[in-house]
């Protein structure tokens, strides 16, 4: 760089004293210079910046974490949680799919499409919070490295993703007709497969546990769809193994935590 | 360098089922930039990767900073609360800018506080020449930018301890030269340890150097004793030594001989770290045949 703004010049421009042609150079030239940038920071209105950038990173804010925000998530926890959103794919088809399958279901009142609606709706959420440590994946490396707590940074992630699917995927349920008591009590087998996901990424990479977790479910609603009857899988006494899966899911992740295990790789 | 080693390592080994990556290392790491030179496979990354606490060894003690680095947690943590790390190979998340990617990293050591924070990254961004373009996506910049890049969350808070793995891949020689710039500066105050197979960024940047072979700790010392140990077994003449480790014909047209016997007509010649290292690699480099 041959030349840097002189102080007073920089004075001008922040007060807006400078005319157009100039302020248009001395623009150019920040861009690229680092020490007048430095130097003009001293005669910007901090007030000004502040509301400019809150702004600014409002408007970066992926969409689901928007609501969250508001909700009073703190901006830290919502970067955390950003990054794992720029892997939307996978959290957006399976939405998708649950409406797509719900839609069915009330079009054609039939098992077939209460069935699909009870397959894909548990697996939401599990798609979802292990759809985070997919996005994150190619820098574990870097992660594990640094002093975050990796325990609250898996929690921060289920829970995130839980109160942006569940929600929407229950509406859907209720709203369409066919589905009923149904849009309820997936719930139940959404947290126990959630958990059991979680204690799977403390083992194994993200898309071999999405993998398993889903060829299970699968399993088991197919078993109940061919015995003509879905309450298998979703009555009183179902319900309650799924929760017991649930407590033994939780019990066995603080295990592997307290034994350096976090998903997602080494504490 | 009589300050207090930053990190110490005893009988530090790392296995993978039946493969030693890392075999009983007993090294002490102190203040300035130390090189860690090497063929691949030689253990270097995985000994950056339990220095970082990446990875836990298998067995052996790790301190850093005076903590036991592979003990309990809240040691571990406090350990990581000063290490900058550049790992071998950075793949970013789809979808990310340069300044959202640093964000991340700087939430994740702990940087809470958003204003301080922002500037922090820009900061570091401006330290690796990026400054400029803090909202380019990712996929947008070049493979010597993007080093760039994962080198600027190393630095993130000026930590104790920068570990630096194959830093200079994919930057060309300008970039080079501000990186070595960067490391020396930092080099001063902290330690900076840096792998790499380039022996002329040893040459230039390393006040010592490490040389591993097979999962051991081959060399430990100054550059000028690494450079002192090919004395008198580099020759340069009109045909090649014979016996010699490695011998090439130079621009000028002479031949250019590591080890073996000279003949008469053969004049010994200034060594080279890249001389020293090859020297020192000796028939394990032949063996593999690389640059025969």
């Amino acid at each position: 760089m041959s030349w840097h703004c002189d102080t007073d010049l920089l004075r001008r421009y922040t007060a807006g004293a400078a005319d157009l042609a100039l302020a248009a150079s001395v623009e150019a030239h920040l861009v690229s210079c680092p020490e007048c940038r430095a130097e003009i920071a001293a005669f910007a209105d901090a007030a000004v910046l502040d509301r400019a950038w809150a702004g600014v990173t409002e408007r970066l804010q992926p969409t689901p974490l928007r609501p969250l925000r508001r909700l009073g998530l703190r901006d830290a926890d919502a970067v955390l949680l950003a990054v794992s959103q720029s892997l939307r794919g996978p959290w957006v088809f399976a939405v998708a799919a649950v409406l797509l399958f719900a839609m069915s279901a009330s079009v054609v009142q039939s098992p077939l499409g209460r069935a699909l609606y009870l397959l894909v709706a548990p697996l939401v959420p599990v798609v979802g919070v292990v759809a985070s440590f997919a996005a994150t994946d190619p820098i574990t490396e870097l992660t594990t490295t640094t002093p975050y707590p990796k325990a609250r940074l898996a929690l921060l992630r289920a829970v995130a993703v839980s109160v942006t699917t569940v929600p929407v995927v229950t509406v859907l349920g209720a709203v369409i007709p066919g589905i009923g008591w149904l849009s309820i009590a997936w719930i139940g087998p959404g947290l126990g497969l959630t958990l059991v996901a979680l204690v799977a990424l403390t083992w194994w990479p993200p898309n071999p546990v999405s993998a398993t977790v889903s060829v299970a479910w699968t399993a088991v609603v197919l078993v109940a769809y061919r015995h003509d009857d879905l309450t298998v899988a979703t009555r009183v006494e179902a319900q309650l193994v799924y929760l017991l899966v649930a407590a033994l899911a939780a019990l066995a992740l603080a295990a592997r935590i307290r034994a350096a295990h976090t998903p997602g790789g080494y504490a | 360098m009589n300050s207090p080693p930053v990190a110490v390592t005893r009988g530090l080994t790392k296995r993978y089922g039946a493969t030693v990556a890392l075999d009983a290392v007993d090294l002490s790491i102190g203040g300035g930039v130390t090189g860690l030179l090497g063929p691949n496979g030689a253990g270097k990354t995985t000994l950056i990767r339990l220095l970082t606490t990446a990875i836990a060894p298998t067995s052996g003690d790790l301190t850093v900073f005076g903590l036991p680095a592979a003990g309990a947690l809240k040691d571990r943590t406090e350990v990581r609360r000063h290490l900058g790390y550049l790992p071998q190979e950075v793949s970013f998340p789809r979808g990310m800018t340069c300044f959202r990617f640093v964000d991340y990293i700087a939430v994740l050591k702990e940087w809470t506080d958003t204003r301080r924070r922002h500037a922090e990254v820009r900061r570091v961004l401006d330290l690796v020449g990026l400054g400029d373009r803090p909202t380019k996506p990712i996929r947008a910049l070049s493979g010597g930018q993007r080093r760039r890049l994962a080198l600027s969350q190393s630095l993130i808070g000026s930590p104790r301890l920068l570990v630096l793995d194959e830093p200079t891949t994919g930057l060309d020689p300008e970039q080079r030269a501000s990186l070595r710039g960067l490391l020396s500066s930092f080099g001063a105050s902290g330690a900076v340890l840096l792998a790499t197979h380039q022996t002329e960024d040893v040459a230039a940047l390393c006040e010592r150097v490490i040389v591993m072979v097979d999962g051991g700790a081959r060399f430990d010392g100054t550059v000028a004793e690494l450079v002192g140990t090919a004395a008198g077994h580099v020759w340069l003449g009109d045909t090649e030594v014979p016996g010699a480790i490695r011998s090439w014909r130079t621009g000028t047209g002479q031949v250019r001989s590591i080890g073996g016997t000279p003949p008469a007509s053969a004049r010994a010649a200034e060594p080279s770290v890249e001389d020293a290292y090859l020297l020192m690699l000796g028939s394990a480099a032949v063996a593999s045949g690389v640059a025969a």
